[in-house]
């Protein structure tokens, strides 16, 4: 049993954060964070607008430097890294503003994603996104909302990552894309470890192993009960 | 297929074009061999100005930095033209990979104020500071002291005006490949997006670097052959107050195609050669030109074309249907 070990399981997480502070230039945003992340786990952050979800996903991804604490993503410190030096090593942030490559295609979008990752197994993203498949010579910026999003998690696939961090993937979705997505988050969590910001709970009920409560900048509560998860009980919290 | 090979066709096309034009109006051939030339420097500043979204107004510096780096070669160490063209590509790569990682930080307005003022230095610095190696304004004088070159002397006139369509042909393929590259489709996917690429774990500093040395490497080219054409340079070809012509013709043509440039350099040449035989400033035409194009034609002259083309296409495809 190494250092990172929790004491508990035996297990090493995939991701440890370890009393982050991170915020914007002088303004602190987030105190006193830490959160494990296992292989194969699906984990949940819930918390209302400015809570500092998509913070923590932008010091986790590199975008921000944080003010104190670590990030150990495989056991190595992330902190101080470079944003793609992060995305090469494993740990894919998809944004939330649904932004693709407009005036490229889905397939220039994809090869894109390719190149960077080296990784050209595209039937194997296919069998989770078939949709995707027949809409390769569309313009990207020309798809709906529901196609954009399965286009960045593709892209994110690509290469193979260790863990995805997905800043609300059903923003704006319609109810039958937020269903289509479930089921596809459901499918991906056989190849990677996933890491949703979410305001969706009856989706996070569905396909969370733990989920993270956020408040003002801190965690507030934190779950892995199945029964809890289902009950809502982190609700209160938010 | 047949769209492959159309769109081959293109580069042989258009530099076939410039022999034609050579031989329909052989009193316009300098006219014709400054088109190759200035498509060669629009060309850089495409890479720069419409694949990355820089707008640089020290361009002039590096198309001088290439004419002083093959004419100092030529007047004074060796006096083969091919190895001073050779000289000026290298000088661009050194210009490039030093001066890019400091330039590249820098975003919109300032990269374009630095670079103006770069400009302003090197012309300066060729004017004054070097003015015993450079004769200053009275320009280096080499033309005497070049050799004969191999196969095709590129010493006269005519002889040049082939290698020059050469080269631009040589160019204009090379930047066809860039452009359908993931190196193309990154240039321009970093400019619209840079943090997504860097989701996808692409380095776009390095990315903005090797744009950098492919455009400052085009300008020295360009620059080089300038000097060779006309057997000397001096400091008007650096100077600070044309640093707008080039992004002018850049954006007459079409920014971030890869034959807009060719446009470009024909357009504003061609209404430099034409208006100012009757005005003195011909310029003027020139900046009612740019307004009205963009306001109207955004896409450039070739890219106003290819946008009817394709519109013609779609028209055809729903009368069928």
């Amino acid at each position: 049993m190494n250092g990172n070990e929790d004491m508990e399981t035996g297990k090493t997480p995939l991701l440890k954060v370890k009393k982050l502070y991170s915020g914007y230039g002088n303004l602190k945003v987030l105190f006193d964070i830490s959160m494990d992340v296992y292989p194969g786990e699906v984990v949940c952050l819930v918390g209302r607008n400015g809570a500092g979800k998509t913070t923590l996903f932008r010091t986790l991804s590199g975008f921000l430097k944080p003010f104190s604490g670590e990030i150990l993503f495989q056991q190595k410190n992330l902190v101080g890294e470079y944003p793609f030096k992060i995305a090469l090593s494993g740990l894919k942030y998809v944004h939330q503003d649904k932004q693709v490559f407009s005036d490229l295609t889905v397939k220039e979008n994809l090869e894109l994603a390719s190149y960077a990752t080296k990784d050209y197994e595209w039937d194997r993203v296919f069998a989770y996104l078939p949709k995707l498949k027949i809409l390769l010579q569309r313009k990207a910026g020309l798809l709906s909302g529901g196609e954009k999003q399965m286009l960045l998690i593709a892209m994110a696939l690509l290469g193979r990552p260790s863990l995805v961090l997905m800043d609300e993937p059903t923003e704006g979705l319609a109810p039958h894309l937020i269903h289509d997505l479930t089921q596809v988050f459901k499918e991906i969590r056989k190849e990677t470890t996933l890491c949703i910001v979410e305001q969706n709970l009856p989706m996070v009920t569905q396909i969370a192993d733990k989920v993270y409560s956020m408040k003002e900048g801190k965690i507030v509560a934190e779950t892995s009960s199945p029964e809890e998860i289902r009950a809502l009980v982190f609700e209160k919290y938010l | 297929m047949a769209k492959r090979t159309y769109e081959w066709l293109l580069p042989f096309l258009f530099t076939g074009g410039l022999i034609l034009a050579r031989y329909l109006f052989p009193s316009k051939m300098t006219f014709i061999t400054e088109v190759a030339l200035y498509t060669l420097y629009v060309m850089g500043n495409n890479i720069l100005f419409g694949y990355m979204g820089y707008v640089s107004f020290g361009q002039p510096v590096y198309l001088s930095m290439g004419a002083y780096s093959a004419a100092i070669y030529l007047a004074y160490l060796g006096r083969s033209p091919l190895v001073a063209i050779l000289v000026a590509i290298l000088m661009g790569v050194l210009v490039g990979v030093l001066m890019g990682p400091v330039l590249i930080r820098l975003r919109g307005s300032y990269f374009t104020l630095v670079n103006a003022a770069f400009c302003a230095i090197g012309l300066f610095t060729v004017e004054r500071l070097l003015i015993g190696i450079t004769r200053g304004n009275d320009g280096l004088w080499f033309r005497t002291r070049m050799l004969a070159t191999p196969l095709l002397d590129i010493r006269q006139p005519r002889n040049f005006f082939f290698f020059a369509i050469m080269v631009l042909l040589v160019i204009f393929l090379l930047y066809r490949r860039m452009d359908r590259s993931v190196l193309g489709v990154a240039f321009k996917a970093t400019q619209g997006n840079e943090r997504r690429m860097q989701f996808l774990g692409y380095d776009t500093f390095k990315i903005r670097w090797i744009g950098f040395v492919l455009a400052t490497v085009l300008s020295t080219l360009a620059g080089s052959l300038y000097a060779i054409n006309f057997g000397f340079v001096n400091p008007n070809l650096g100077e600070n107050s044309r640093a707008a012509e080039v992004i002018v013709a850049t954006l007459l043509g079409g920014s971030g195609t890869v034959y807009g440039p060719f446009f470009g350099a024909i357009t504003f040449l061609g209404i430099k050669e034409i208006v100012s035989q009757w005005i003195t400033r011909w310029e003027l035409l020139v900046g009612v030109l740019t307004i009205v194009v963009l306001f109207r034609f955004n896409r450039g002259v070739w890219g106003t074309f290819m946008d009817l083309i394709h519109k013609g296409r779609k028209t055809s495809v729903l009368q069928r249907e």
